[in-house]
């Protein structure tokens, strides 16, 4: 055993910490009924994976340029399930243990007047583990496990304000909707074995250019039609879970019924998640490959062309929302499209653009949220002419919300224009679809004016009517507020170091199919002989 | 590094040489457009009403300003300050610029958001008084943003490409602005061109809020819009960031469609910085001629407008521009 | 020639320069003005035709501030999409969804077979 395996074992060890602790919370809070141990244990347990996933981010970057590889019950790759850690997954790893981690603390106050709290932390710790096993899998079965696992925490978490009938309908058509999604994915899943006769993603790339990991054999099917029917349906389902537009439309429901530091992980990073699987599967895997390219390239346009419906979509309903967090919901759609663009592109130029800006969007759209969510839980109303001039009452707040909504809108130099500015490039580079940097630029503009429709309700407007009451949010709800905040503004400042160092070396690794299969034919080589 | 940045932000063609320029500019665009509708124009205030504009602004710095109960007047000063920054930050990338220009590859969204700015600052700070005049006045803005923003990046950006796919930039305004005037002599890039120097025109007219396009402003219906609660040194500010915005604008497309001095960079310097100045004044008076010909529109007979004739005018200049890149590839 | 990423700091500089001068013209106008003008509230206060109103009653609807004028003009078009698309039945959605899902997958098939 040398530190490889350590390390990967340490990303392997995080879902399990999680899902380990989901089922013991509700243990815990049979025997102890107080609300601050089942805090202080989620608390606990986040930060240990907050902690093992910066060491593995931190090793990725600094030691290793090969992903690391790790087989569960030490089974060779094709035979057990792997985790396959590169440097984009341990990124995204990073970034789901940090925005888990800022959430439960911005809930220990929001959620203080609320019953139930245990299996709020429970399914919130649930969601991390399928968030966390999603980004790590190696493993195409897997995948579908993280993913159910991490949708139903979801659709738990979205009907957790049970006794409002608008959290209840939107949880129903969430879970209606996302189930539909995790079994086409099934389906896929099907397709794929049925073809390959593997599950495992580098023995499907490894088949794909006829060569095998050491136990399997040869395709036992038409890999040119399964592959094919395999990647379309997982195309489709991710693309439903990712809320990218025409599979957009739960999005606006389901986000903004759950509780505000859900919606901030909902919205921040779950969606996210299904992009980077898509991104793992279309860049990856399948990417180069023979047989399959057609399709891929076919649905590389599909994606490009969902993106700009997204953004189109997500922009212009923003402009008409009353809601706030329904408002901001809508800029994910808009951003996800951003992201679906980049992707589409496949090449390193939108690949850096995309993970930039998920890395950005990720941060500021969590900031809104929890911003949004301060203002409710001073207020108890989500529409924003009851919100009118209540942010006069809340000077850090609204600064946090101010520099968030700049940020995503795209001002200078904060974080998210720097990733839109990478965008661009990118699409300006490539040719014939250069004409739609002027879709970039006028969404960009229309996010604008929505995120500061929301500042012009909760600052500039006179109150219409006496807000004398409203006082500052708590102060563990602010911290993590001004801490995204100053996020924003350091991943926008510090913009060309940390792209040429931390997000064009994860692109890279995402690109990279070569070394990822290496990865895992070396690990089924060293198990075979070391027994 | 740093020391050249601050002394073309302040000095040269930053803050100050701008003043000079908005104050002759000024005077030019009044004295032509008051003999367009037969009236003199400024007259007593120096030699030919020179010194006008001056004792204008002059006038606003030294009044009082006040900000109604309920506004956001630091907030507003921010914005503005903010949108006269982007507009000097956008001059700072034109080839006017001696020592050290920003100019990097692929810069064209940095001077299109640059673009933006200012139409947004006007709308918001319109909407931090409560005033039902600046209201409207400000979502009348919203409501036109969509039409001549798109019509003026995409006419912007249609020399750009253009000038990419002869070799000569890698997308920078910089680059462009060295070499799109080659672009008028070639058959085929001169229709692109034309059409999207008109559209350039007309949107920049209606990012002026002149007319025929001041619905935002129209001051028989709306007092004067945004800025009606404005007053003292803001609402100097406000109008610098109007005339400078002309400025600005009209001096990118005197750089972006002619070139400025560079086709003439052989005459000895003085010889090609007058054409330069030539050219801008063409500009100048051609946005004064629109102003002077036409009366104002309707807002939604100026959407119509803009999404039936000049919107497409732009879109084909721009695609016919991608087209002639795959051309010459 | 810097990099892209570089030229946003420069420009932000550059207007961040721009930002500080006029600021401080600002407070040296504030300056030599405040000695010449008379201290009143009255001047502050909110008037509606003449007579003075309390400034909570100053705000207006402006639910649709960014798209009435669209509403108008583009009447027929707004209804169409609202009444056609924007249904909010959930049927309605899958529908689309799965009619989504058949194309890419039949356009898939022909292209891989072709």
């Amino acid at each position: 055993m040398t530190w490889t395996n350590y390390i990967a074992g340490l990303a392997a060890l995080q879902p399990f910490l999680a899902i380990f602790a989901a089922f013991a919370l509700p243990l815990i809070s049979l025997l102890a009924k107080r609300r601050q141990i089942w805090e202080c244990f989620t608390l606990t347990i986040l930060l240990i994976n907050f902690a093992l996933s910066l060491i593995v981010f931190y090793y990725m970057y600094n030691f290793s340029c090969k992903p690391l590889l790790y087989a569960f019950g030490s089974w060779p790759p094709p035979i057990g399930i792997v985790y396959t850690i590169d440097r984009g997954a341990s990124l995204i790893g990073l970034l789901i243990n940090g925005l888990v981690l800022t959430a439960m603390i911005f809930s220990i106050r929001y959620m203080e007047h609320e019953g139930g709290t245990q299996w709020y932390y429970t399914l919130m710790l649930g969601f991390e583990a399928g968030m966390l096993g999603c980004v790590y899998t190696g493993d195409i079965f897997n995948l579908f496990v993280m993913l159910e696992v991490m949708s139903i925490s979801a659709y738990g978490l979205v009907a957790f304000r049970r006794e409002t009938h608008e959290a209840v309908e939107a949880a129903i058509k969430y879970a209606i909707v996302g189930s539909v999604a995790t079994t086409i994915y099934f389906i896929a899943v099907i397709f794929a074995y049925g073809s390959f006769g593997t599950l495992n993603m580098a023995d499907l790339a490894l088949k794909l250019k006829d060569s095998t990991l050491p136990i399997t054999g040869p395709p036992i099917g038409d890999i040119l039609i399964g592959s094919t029917v395999f990647l379309t349906l997982a195309f489709w389902a991710l693309s439903l879970k990712a809320a990218i537009a025409p599979n957009h439309f739960w999005l606006p429901d389901a986000h903004p019924a759950a509780p505000s530091p859900i919606s901030a992980l909902l919205s921040g990073i779950m969606v996210k998640v299904a992009i980077f699987a898509l991104m793992r599967y279309m860049l990856t895997i399948f990417k180069g490959t023979i047989p399959t390219f057609p399709v891929v390239e076919l649905l590389n346009y599909t994606l490009i062309t969902m993106g700009v419906l997204s953004t189109i979509l997500g922009s212009t309903l923003m402009l008409v929302q009353r809601d706030i967090k329904r408002l901001i919901a809508y800029g994910t759609i808009l951003n996800i499209g951003y992201i679906a663009m980049g992707v589409g592109l496949a090449n390193l130029s939108g690949l850096v653009a995309s993970l930039f800006h998920i890395v950005n969007h990720a941060i500021g759209k969590a900031l809104l949220f929890m911003a949004a969510g301060a203002y409710i839980h001073v207020t108890g109303s989500r529409d924003l002419d009851e919100l009118t001039g209540v942010g006069r009452r809340m000077p850090f707040t609204t600064a946090a919300y101010l520099v968030g909504a700049l940020a995503l809108a795209g001002a200078p130099p904060l974080s998210c224009f720097m990733s839109k500015l990478l965008l661009f490039k990118a699409y300006l580079e490539s040719g014939w679809l250069a004409p739609l940097v002027v879709v970039i630029v006028l969404t960009s503009v229309f996010a604008l004016m929505g995120y500061l429709k929301v500042f012009y309700h909760v600052y500039a407007k006179q109150p219409t009517r006496d807000i004398s009451s409203v006082k500052e949010a708590p102060t563990l709800m602010v911290v993590p507020l001004l801490v995204l905040a100053s996020l924003c503004i350091v991943l926008g400042i510090a913009a060309p170091i940390i792209v040429d160092n931390v997000i064009v070396p994860g692109a890279l690794s995402l690109l990279n199919t070569q070394d990822y299969v290496l990865a895992a034919q070396e690990a089924a080589k060293l198990i075979m002989e070391g027994g | 590094m740093p020391y050249e940045l601050l002394f073309e932000t302040i000095v040269y063609p930053g803050v100050i040489f701008l003043c000079l320029v908005i104050w002759l500019t000024q005077w030019y665009h009044r004295k032509v457009y008051a003999r367009m509708q037969s009236r003199i124009g400024p007259l007593h205030t120096g030699p030919f009403g020179i010194l006008q504009p001056i004792a204008d602004y002059l006038k606003l710095f030294f009044k009082e300003d006040v900000s109604i109960e309920g506004s956001h007047p630091r907030l507003a000063l921010t914005l503005i300050s903010i949108a006269i920054g982007s507009l000097v930050a956008l001059t700072l990338m034109l080839p006017i610029t001696p020592f050290r220009p920003i100019v990097a590859e692929y810069d064209v969204m940095l001077a299109m958001y640059l673009l933006v700015w200012p139409t947004i600052a006007i709308a918001l700070i319109g909407m931090l008084t409560p005033n039902p005049f600046s209201a409207v006045g400000a979502s009348r803005i919203f409501s036109m943003t969509l039409a001549y923003e798109v019509t003026f990046v995409a006419s912007i950006l249609t020399p750009i490409i253009l000038s990419t796919a002869i070799g000569a930039s890698n997308y920078s305004l910089y680059h462009s602005c060295l070499n799109a005037w080659r672009l008028w002599f070639n058959p085929y890039t001169i229709i692109p061109m034309t059409l999207a120097l008109i559209a350039a025109l007309i949107s920049l007219q209606c990012k002026l809020l002149s007319k025929p396009f001041d619905i935002p402003e129209a001051e028989t219906e709306i007092v004067a819009g945004p800025f009606t609660e404005y007053s003292g040194f803001k609402l100097a500010l406000i109008i610098g960031l109007h005339d400078l915005e002309m400025v600005v604008g009209s001096l990118l497309i005197t750089m972006l469609f002619f070139g400025g001095f560079t086709p003439f960079a052989w005459l000895p310097w003085y010889l090609a910085m007058m054409i330069t100045v030539i050219e801008y004044v063409v500009i100048v008076t051609i946005l004064t001629w629109i102003k002077a010909m036409t009366a104002r529109l309707r807002i939604d007979q100026a959407l119509v407008i803009f999404w039936k004739y000049i919107l497409p005018m732009a879109a084909i200049a721009l695609l016919t521009s991608i087209v002639i890149t795959y051309l010459v590839a | 020639m810097v990099s892209l990423l570089l030229a946003v700091l420069e420009v932000s500089l550059a207007i961040a320069v721009t930002v500080l001068i006029l600021l401080a013209a600002y407070a040296f106008s504030i300056k030599f003005t405040r000695s010449m003008t008379q201290k009143s509230n009255e001047k502050r206060k909110p008037f509606a035709c003449g007579e003075s109103i309390s400034s909570l009653k100053t705000g207006l609807p402006d639910a649709g501030l960014y798209t009435a004028v669209w509403r108008l003009v583009f009447k027929s078009l707004y209804n169409t999409l609202r009444d056609r698309l924007h249904t909010g039945i959930l049927s309605d959605w899958l529908m689309w969804m799965l009619i989504f899902m058949v194309v890419i997958v039949v356009v898939s098939m022909m292209v891989v077979s072709l």
